[in-house]
């Protein structure tokens, strides 16, 4: 069984970063990934707040680092099933999916991509845009290995004649594969998703066009996003009066998701500045309950929108409905002025969806969680990236919702703790 | 194909041009740009790419040094603060010099700044990609420079962030020293209280980190004690420290100390608990301080002896300042923050004695405070208590222009509004029957479980929110026992309140803290809300601009007690790093003395910036260079009469060529 000295579970920011906080110790790390691809949620942004630095920029660096350093094994398009603390470190049990291609073979020459004759929704894209059923699954990926979507595919066979590597990298042949690995410690870095756009009905059903998820928006901005230009799904046309619903999946306890979600001021305030960015005639609504830009530079970020035009308005939406010309028509109760009830058109609407664990990769270990399903800190204010088993650290947003930075923070520290642990045992 | 056969060949260039997404491509014309500096000499290759420093962008440059095509690279693309060393790694990684690479910045001095001049841009992007090509022609290859780092560690300031990464480097076998300029540990933090979501009191979590140094024989703990020079660099930092003595030799009993207390003349304000309660000039600020033993305040102490007389020889009343210097690889700054103190007259503060502070409130909640936890007002029974957020915090030119500094301080203190909130229940859980009163802005509970807190605050407290306008700060008229707060409240289509408190807390938010001289050496830079800088938010968090010194904690801006561990630990790890390795590899853009024609005159020595970084070998009577000190600012090449001396990579010549690609018609 091949031994490590630290397995950490998830290849998103928290987790890339904790990896190579360990490797420039020397220490040897396998870091899996459940998607085709290392990079996370992150790797999606357009940019990112309080600089507005690409978010590609600081990603790709970190990713290729990741991919290259002596000291990181990486596996992507692999699940953790079990991870099971013994009386020396960790048996991690990880279940590898089938990619259908190879990673030994593939040069990525994305030749299967052209030639494949089915177009799917793309996931990276967040279903704004479409990809083939075998492609590489978006520009900057590392690996850069086609994968095949077994759902699609129709065997037509064309990628598997093109492909110009001796033996073949299309194999349709690949079976899942369970290995099993050893390690002294673990750090689980799993990351989130967003609560679904229909998590409240009174503002989704899923079905109106132009209101649209907070990442979609993230898609939308990013210059190398699927439209490659800001416009509105249903129509393209160039939205002249966009509204943003905060707290839109957080703070509300009729969804299940009663805590603040503490990214989602801040995201909504910069998609807001890079909206007007790209359309400076258009009308821009914040609504909001409480803004909190409570991180370094956040509140002068915040002022700074408020003095670009956007518009803040503190008032809780009660209803969206769709128009017949895929307007969207909003209840509202301003609370600062007339405190009565009243109807706002937009032509856009973008929802500050709120974070949910990404429970899948937790139920693997017995770490401890909260009610929500985000790890437990066990000695929370003075060694904030202990939980429940020795020799297993949390980073990021698997501990609850936080930003970039603090994810940052917090993947050093597991990187630390992991370090002191393994040096304790060795 | 050795290194040495890549780049001895006459020089094929490579040149690549970065799209960054569209960061750049959106407004520059990256294809005519390839183009155009395609048509230089030695150009061998000239194209463009959506992200060059992508895997599949850093794998063409690669590909293209295997392949022979190139042996020098060009890359036009962001700052090279971001991604030289990306670039350089992939030279490496492929036996290519990594100073055979040219890395140009056409973003933040391009595309970001001339949005609206494509043309202008463009053109622009083009001469200083053409500087670049010339410049990496006349490049040479160059090593790093290899310095070996002291196994130890500086810490200055032992409050949360200073604990956490001393206990954390020390379990990695470095020696660290922790110095404090107070007495004890434990920084502001340990008077704050119950701390939500736990609520475990600050003091527990502060004894909770001092095991963590206790009978450590990796740390070794400077109370009282603050830096008064330094100099040096990454690997090897030589730092004078000034310790004054405590005045108290060795342990004392309980009994020992409480005479010792009870005969001391001298009473002075407790600083710990915010002036609302006094002290003798030998104390300790509560039983649990660590270290277990008492100190005395030289400030106040009048040297009665008195103490001493009952103290069975264990107090030493002759001040004492002792110098200890140490040398170590790394520092980590850990000074924290201040509170801010409110002016005479700002919400009524110093008026009346019932418009308090939120730290003085969190002290007299403490049930083992001043007050045994008891809210005190003069004796009259307190019906109606209210809260201001944001006071020192968010400030907006305008509505806090009042303040006698005439300095605003923009930024959100982040950790106020849970404090508040937190506080208010203690205050309702004490009194059922008190009406309370919340005046603010936007109630920032963002952390763990706090959103609840903010509910249980609205809900069972039955307090009264109010939220005021940034630019109609509520006014507070003060007689002599009643305060008066009138307020615009904004939940109410801005109706006018008039509230009648008996007691008034200002919730204060956190000031940068004074890093002391250390910072000052070392010319740390600062932010625009004059807290300490990192290098990047997200790509170097815990990094200075100066090699080897770290950032822990609220140094850096307000953070929360498990913001600041995490940190501290993410600052450890970063010096672990260095630590463990050993070794430190910087940058070799020194400057080098060209022995033949130095004739040792000293102007160079005179403009030096670095102390130490250059001096004259008095057996050749030749100029001669400390690489680790020297910072590359070639002050020395500009004054050399005889242009002995240049900077390696950076040399003269260089310039002359890229300023004459810039310049060109």
């Amino acid at each position: 069984m091949k031994k490590y000295h630290s397995i950490v579970v998830g290849a998103g920011i928290a987790g890339m970063e904790a990896s190579l906080n360990l490797a420039a110790q020397g220490y040897k790390v396998l870091l899996v990934e459940k998607e085709p691809s290392i990079g996370g949620n992150m790797i999606g942004l357009s940019k990112v707040f309080p600089t507005l630095d690409c978010s590609s920029c600081i990603t790709t660096p970190k990713m290729s680092e990741t991919a290259h350093s002596d000291n990181i094994e990486v596996m992507t398009y692999a699940e953790v099933s079990s991870i099971e603390k013994q009386e020396t470190g960790f048996k991690v049990t990880v279940l590898k999916k089938p990619r259908y291609v190879s990673e030994k073979h593939c040069i990525g020459c994305k030749k299967c991509e052209d030639v494949c004759p089915v177009y799917v929704k793309h996931e990276f894209e967040r279903e704004l845009g479409a990809k083939k059923a075998v492609c590489i699954p978006f520009t900057t990926a590392i690996p850069q290995t086609a994968v095949l979507d077994p759902k699609y595919c129709m065997q037509c066979g064309k990628c598997y004649d093109v492909c110009p590597t001796e033996p073949k990298s299309i194999e349709f042949d690949q079976e899942p594969e369970t290995l099993d690995f050893e390690a002294s410690s673990v750090i689980i870095a799993s990351g989130f998703k967003l609560t679904d756009i229909d998590r409240k009905k009174e503002y989704s059903t899923g079905k109106e066009k132009n209101v649209v998820a907070a990442m979609q928006m993230e898609r939308i901005l990013a210059p190398s996003g699927p439209f490659g230009s800001v416009m509105r799904p249903s129509d393209g046309k160039l939205p002249e009066n966009v509204a943003f619903i905060l707290c839109a999946g957080s703070r509300d306890k009729s969804i299940g998701v009663p805590y603040c979600s503490r990214v989602c001021c801040m995201y909504s305030i910069k998609q807001a500045m890079l909206l007007s960015g790209a359309l400076p005639i258009a009308d821009i609504t914040i609504y909001y309950m409480d803004i909190r830009a409570f991180g370094k530079g956040y509140e002068q970020f915040y002022r700074n929108a408020e003095a670009m035009g956007i518009k803040f308005v503190k008032a809780k939406v009660s209803k969206v409905k769709e128009l017949e010309n895929t307007d969207l028509e909003l209840s509202i109760e301003e609370i600062e002025t007339s405190g009565s009830p009243k109807k706002i058109v937009h032509d856009l609407v973008i929802m500050a969806n709120g974070i949910l664990p990404e429970i899948d990769q937790l139920k693997m270990s017995n770490v401890g969680t909260d009610k929500y399903g985000f790890i437990k800190q066990e000695k929370m204010k003075y060694d904030p990236q202990v939980t429940n088993i020795e020799g297993l650290y949390f980073a990021g947003v698997a501990g609850g919702p936080k930003d970039i930075t603090d994810t940052i923070a917090e993947a050093g520290a597991a990187a630390m703790k992991a370090s002191i642990y393994i040096n304790s045992n060795k | 194909m050795t290194e040495l056969e890549k780049t001895n060949d006459a020089p094929r260039i490579g040149v690549y041009v970065c799209h960054c997404g569209g960061n750049i491509s959106d407004v520059i014309d990256v294809k005519r740009v390839a183009e155009e500096i395609g048509k230089m000499s030695g150009v061998t290759l000239s194209t463009d790419y959506i992200f060059m420093c992508s895997d599949p962008g850093q794998q063409k440059i690669k590909e293209a040094i295997k392949a022979g095509t190139i042996n020098r690279v060009v890359v036009a693309a962001c700052s090279p603060r971001l991604h030289e060393l990306t670039f350089r790694r992939a030279l490496t990684s492929v036996g290519l010099n990594p100073f055979l690479l040219e890395h140009v910045n056409i973003r933040e001095q391009g595309s970001w700044v001339h949005k609206m001049d494509h043309e202008g841009a463009t053109e622009k992007a083009i001469r200083l990609a053409r500087g670049a090509v010339e410049k990496v022609r006349l490049a040479k290859p160059l090593d790093m420079l290899e310095i070996k780092s002291l196994p130890s560690a500086l810490i200055i300031g032992a409050g949360p962030a200073g604990l956490r990464a001393a206990a954390d480097l020390s379990r990695r076998n470095s020696t660290v020293y922790l110095v404090e300029k107070t007495p004890f540990t434990g920084g502001n933090t340990v008077k704050m209280g119950k701390l939500y979501p736990t609520k475990e009191d600050a003091k527990e979590i502060i004894s909770k980190l001092n095991e963590g140094i206790h009978n450590n024989l990796k740390v070794v703990l400077f109370t009282n004690a603050e830096i008064v020079d330094s100099v040096g660099g990454i690997g090897n930092f030589k730092t004078k420290i000034k310790q004054v003595s405590r005045g108290i030799l060795s342990p004392m009993t309980v009994a020992e100390f409480k005479e010792a207390q009870a005969v001391c003349p001298v009473e002075v304000d407790d600083e710990f608990n915010y002036k609302i309660s006094k002290r003798k000039a030998i104390y300790m600020p509560y039983d649990t301080a660590y270290p277990q033993m008492p100190a005395i305040d030289w400030n106040n102490c009048n040297q009665c002896g008195k103490c001493a007389e009952v103290a069975n020889g264990k107090i030493d009343l002759n001040k004492k300042e002792e110098l200890i210097e140490i040398e170590t690889g790394i520092v980590i700054v850990a000074t924290g923050y201040e509170h801010y103190q409110p002016y005479e007259g700002e919400y009524g503060f110093g008026k009346n004695p019932n418009i308090i502070t939120l730290p003085q409130l969190i002290r007299m909640l403490d049930e083992k405070g001043p007050t045994k936890g008891a809210i005190t007002y003069k004796g009259k029974k307190i019906k109606n208590i209210g809260f201001i957020h944001c006071v020192g915090s968010r400030q907006q030119d305008g509505a806090d222009s009042n303040n006698p500094e005439k300095r605003l301080n923009a930024h959100c203190s982040r950790v106020c509004c849970t404090a508040t909130l937190q506080a208010i229940n203690e205050v309702k859980e004490q009194m059922p029957k008190v009406n309370i009163y919340d005046l603010y802005q936007d109630i920032r509970t963002y952390g763990r479980d706090a959103e609840e807190l903010y509910y249980e605050t609205a809900s069972k407290s039955g307090t009264l929110f109010f939220r005021y306008n940034p630019m109609q700060l509520p006014k507070v008229t003060v007689d002599k026992d009643s305060i008066k707060v009138v307020v615009k409240d904004l939940l109410t289509q801005g109706e006018e309140m008039e509230i009648e408190m008996d007691m008034l807390v200002l919730a204060t938010g956190m000031l940068p803290g004074d890093p002391g001289v250390f910072a000052d050496k070392y010319k740390m830079p600062k932010s625009i809300d004059r807290f300490l800088q990192e290098v990047h938010p997200k790509l170097r968090p815990v990094e200075t601009a100066i090699g080897g010194i770290f950032l822990a904690g609220t140094v850096q801006a307000p953070f929360d007690t498990t913001e600041t561990t995490a940190i501290a630990a993410a600052a450890a790890v970063k010096a672990a790093s260095i630590l463990e390795g050993g070794t430190v590899h910087l940058e070799p853009f020194v400057a080098v003395v060209d022995k033949i024609k130095c004739k040792g005159h000293g102007n160079c020595i005179k403009v030096c910036p670095a102390a130490g970084a250059i001096f004259i070998n008095k057996e050749n009577n030749k100029a001669e260079v400390n690489p680790v000190l020297c910072i590359s600012c070639g002050n020395c090449v500009a004054v050399c009469p005889e242009r002995a001396i240049d900077v390696q990579g950076f040399e003269i010549e260089k310039f002359e060529k890229i300023v004459d690609e810039i310049i060109k018609v």
